[in-house]
């Protein structure tokens, strides 16, 4: 839907919302309710919401926003590749960095965070490798979190998740509810000694330079989304459920990241064993099936998934796999078939 | 002890290359793996937890397995 509205919006979109023509005046009306609309879905104020158009400029303008030069970060070993930078750029400038590992479910060991005032806690919502899920409760309710500043990684969290109690700055990408690439929502909680770490030429907190249709149908696509939450949720679960159970009952030698329990079940990542995943997804692709991987031979610079590494689990032969509600059991038997066929030919080389 | 050079090789190759080695091996045996894939001591413990043998890295490209079943 949001799809479709997008030539609309983009009709109604290209005026500039701080004119004072009647046109500008009716999108900065709109523009008003939309974010009241996110603001609501998200379970957080209005005034918090930042629409920014770049993620990786999110997760900076989020987390180096709450950092001083004495403060210590701490993240884990399975955050993006974006969080490892700025905790380099951060440790360049004389700053101290804490990495929590985590163990081969997936979860990350919180409780290493030694209690201070000057930690700025990284804290992860859910993986979008592997769609492993961190319990704030669990994970933050054995420390102390008096006097440190989390920015919660919310970017592949499902939409009705909320970010720890205490959380001070936090990240959204739309694209995790299926709206558009290049629309993320920064939330700067009230009162919080927040500075964005970036010259800036007036009073705005960020720059505005968003694309409004883009952010219009963002906001569309997180009210359908919340419309079919439960029946596509459901839908998807047993979808994930379906390939596990195959996968451990046909395939040998196969190792899954996280558990179901534990799981968005959105993501699924399985390793086999003595398989090149290059050679395994161009087949896949042969057969119609477009498949991600995490391992070496698949990415650009020939490392590993540092997930995976950081979890334990099996680097090579690696597939990701992606599930939506408007995929059938039909297309997704074809494909386990597809796939165990593909591993046992690879394996009879 | 058995010596395995697996220099220059990509994973998953270090690792079906020391599958394929320990099959003629008996229980209780060993192989000393030289590989030099960034991937390696990551894989080759994944693998020991899922075939039930033991690895040990002793430096940077040199590895000990244990053939446990």
């Amino acid at each position: 839907m949001a799809l479709g509205l997008l030539g609309d919006l983009y009709q109604r979109g290209w005026r500039d919302p701080t004119k004072i023509h009647l046109p500008s005046a009716e999108l900065a009306i709109l523009i008003t309710d939309a974010k009241a609309s996110l603001a609501k879905h998200l379970k957080i104020s209005p005034n918090e919401i930042e629409v920014i158009s770049d993620l990786n400029l999110g997760f900076h303008l989020g987390i180096s926003g709450l950092l001083h030069s004495n403060s210590r970060l701490i993240h884990s070993a399975v955050d993006r590749q974006d969080i490892f930078a700025i905790a380099r750029a951060h440790q360049n400038n004389g700053g101290e960095v804490q990495v929590c590992n985590c163990d081969l479910t997936g979860v990350i060991d919180y409780a290493a965070i030694k209690p201070s005032d000057k930690n700025v806690i990284v804290w992860q919502s859910c993986n979008r490798e592997t769609g492993v899920k961190q319990s704030a409760t669990r994970a933050l309710e054995n420390i102390s979190t008096t006097g440190s500043k989390i920015f919660a990684d919310m970017t592949f969290a499902n939409f009705r998740s909320e970010p720890p109690v205490n959380w001070s700055t936090a990240l959204w990408d739309a694209t995790s509810w299926g709206g558009p690439k290049g629309i993320a929502f920064l939330a700067i909680r009230n009162g919080v000694n927040w500075v964005n770490p970036l010259p800036h030429i007036d009073m705005e907190r960020v720059s505005n330079g968003f694309s409004i249709p883009l952010f219009l149908a963002s906001v569309v696509a997180l009210e359908n989304s919340n419309k079919d939450f439960e029946t596509d949720s459901l839908r998807i679960l047993e979808l994930n459920k379906r390939v596990r159970g195959f996968v451990a009952a046909n395939i040998p030698d196969a190792d899954i990241a996280g558990n179901i329990e534990d799981s968005d079940p959105r993501k699924l990542s399985i390793s086999f064993l003595y398989i090149q995943a290059e050679e395994l997804l161009r087949n896949l692709e042969k057969s119609g099936y477009l498949v991600d991987s995490g391992s070496a031979c698949s990415a650009a610079d020939l490392a590993p998934s540092h997930v995976l590494a950081a979890m334990g689990i099996l680097t090579h032969g690696n597939i990701r796999l992606t599930f939506r509600a408007d995929m059938t059991i039909a297309i997704v038997d074809q494909f386990l078939t597809a796939l165990k066929t593909e591993i046992e030919l690879a394996r009879l080389d | 002890m058995l010596p395995l050079n697996c220099l220059g090789m990509r994973c998953p190759l270090p690792i079906i290359e020391s599958a394929k080695a320990l099959k003629t091996l008996v229980t209780g045996d060993q192989i000393s793996l030289q590989s030099d894939d960034p991937a390696t001591w990551v894989d080759l413990s994944a693998w020991a937890r899922m075939s039930g043998n033991e690895v040990l890295q002793i430096d940077k490209t040199n590895f000990l397995i244990t053939k446990k079943r």
